[in-house]
């Protein structure tokens, strides 16, 4: 194997010529920082980027009147892995939630406040998580709590929207 | 891939939650999993997905990197993983015709030489691209990387022999498809 290694036939020269490393796009940092959900497609025809542009447009409409009737979850980052949502959460708000599983949607930051997304029996929820001790109760929250110099909020309307508790407690 | 004292420094304050310090290990680091991506998958928009999630999956699990580990050897893992996981959204190597647009709107003494890299490139790429997948991380690993058997064999998780039997493999195949360029890149055969 060690004599494999050594002897560098055409087809290794070829590959390591034409395999060499390259440089990253500049753009890479904003895809990190500010992480991209979808990217457009490339193959569209002109009509067919039109038709896109409307549904999008109108597909945008809906998703906001459902959002403001219903608390939606329509999110700036969406993911089910824990990990990531704790990363881009922390990056874009300064806060560290200590995400380990379950119901994961996604995340949203607005003001230095992150709203964890989460999806229990059909329904979008969410745990919002402010860096501000002793935040008062918003956007009808009727349970807060203050865990590691984070405030925690959570509107709960069934038993079993207190499923939240799996988000960052194994076994919650 | 042994750290020195200010590798160590980076990740300590990375794992502090350091965010100018994980933009520091980004900027080590970001052509090594960009190329890779590429490489793998040969779409440089696939490749911003995989390259992108690998740094969020380090951001995220920073936390558990040990410090007597190779960090170099853990970020390998995580890029391999994620090539290797990514979805296939169906090939895509229009993003080449790219490089040829510019190749030939470069300047005329140099279009032609340009044009023929390109070519080359693509030719290799496209075939690499067909190989199966465990060929495929392991051919990437040895010629964009430069890595051993045994770094290969500790990254992917198999055996020395076992990579080593891959790139046998692979190498067969390439050199069967690839030969129509033998004549062109004349004096590779260092």
């Amino acid at each position: 194997m060690v004599k494999a290694e050594l002897r560098k036939t055409g087809i290794e020269a070829v590959l390591e010529q034409r395999l060499a490393r390259v440089s990253a796009p500049e753009e890479l940092w904003d895809r990190v920082r500010y992480p991209r959900v979808e990217r457009p497609s490339v193959h569209m025809s002109v009509n067919a980027a039109r038709m896109s542009a409307c549904a999008t447009v109108a597909a945008a409409i809906m998703l906001l009147v459902w959002h403001f009737h219903t608390g939606g979850a329509a999110v700036q980052f969406r993911s089910s892995d824990p990990g990531m949502v704790r990363a881009w959460v922390q990056a874009n708000a300064g806060i560290d939630v200590p995400l380990h599983s379950g119901y994961l949607v996604g995340a949203n930051v607005n003001h230095g406040r992150a709203e964890i997304a989460y999806r229990v029996g059909g329904r979008d929820l969410s745990l919002l998580v402010s860096n501000s001790r002793g935040a008062s109760l918003k956007n009808g929250a009727n349970f807060a709590w203050a865990a590691g110099g984070q405030t925690y909020m959570l509107a709960c309307t069934a038993p079993e929207d207190l499923k939240a508790c799996a988000l960052c407690h194994l076994g919650g | 891939m042994v750290l020195d004292a200010n590798d160590r420094e980076v990740i300590e304050a990375c794992q502090r939650g350091d965010y100018d310090a994980f933009r520091v290990l980004f900027e080590a680091h970001k052509d090594r999993v960009y190329s890779i991506a590429l490489r793998y998958s040969g779409d440089p928009s696939e490749a911003m997905d995989i390259a992108q999630e690998t740094f969020l999956k380090l951001l995220g699990s920073i936390q558990d990197f040990r410090a007597d580990a190779s960090f170099e050897s853990w970020l390998y893992r995580i890029v391999v993983n994620r090539c290797l996981d990514h979805k296939r959204r169906g090939r895509r190597w229009m993003p080449f015709l790219d490089g040829l647009l510019d190749a030939v709107s470069a300047p005329a003494e140099n279009a032609l030489h340009r044009l023929l890299r390109v070519e080359q490139e693509q030719s290799v790429q496209s075939i690499v691209g067909k190989l199966p997948a465990e060929q495929r991380i392991v051919v990437v690993l040895r010629y964009t990387e430069g890595l051993s058997y045994d770094q290969i064999a500790e990254i992917v998780g198999c055996s020395p022999g076992t990579v080593a039997s891959r790139l046998n493999r692979a190498h067969k195949v390439l050199e069967r498809r690839l030969s129509h360029l033998r004549g062109v890149l004349g004096g590779s055969n260092g």
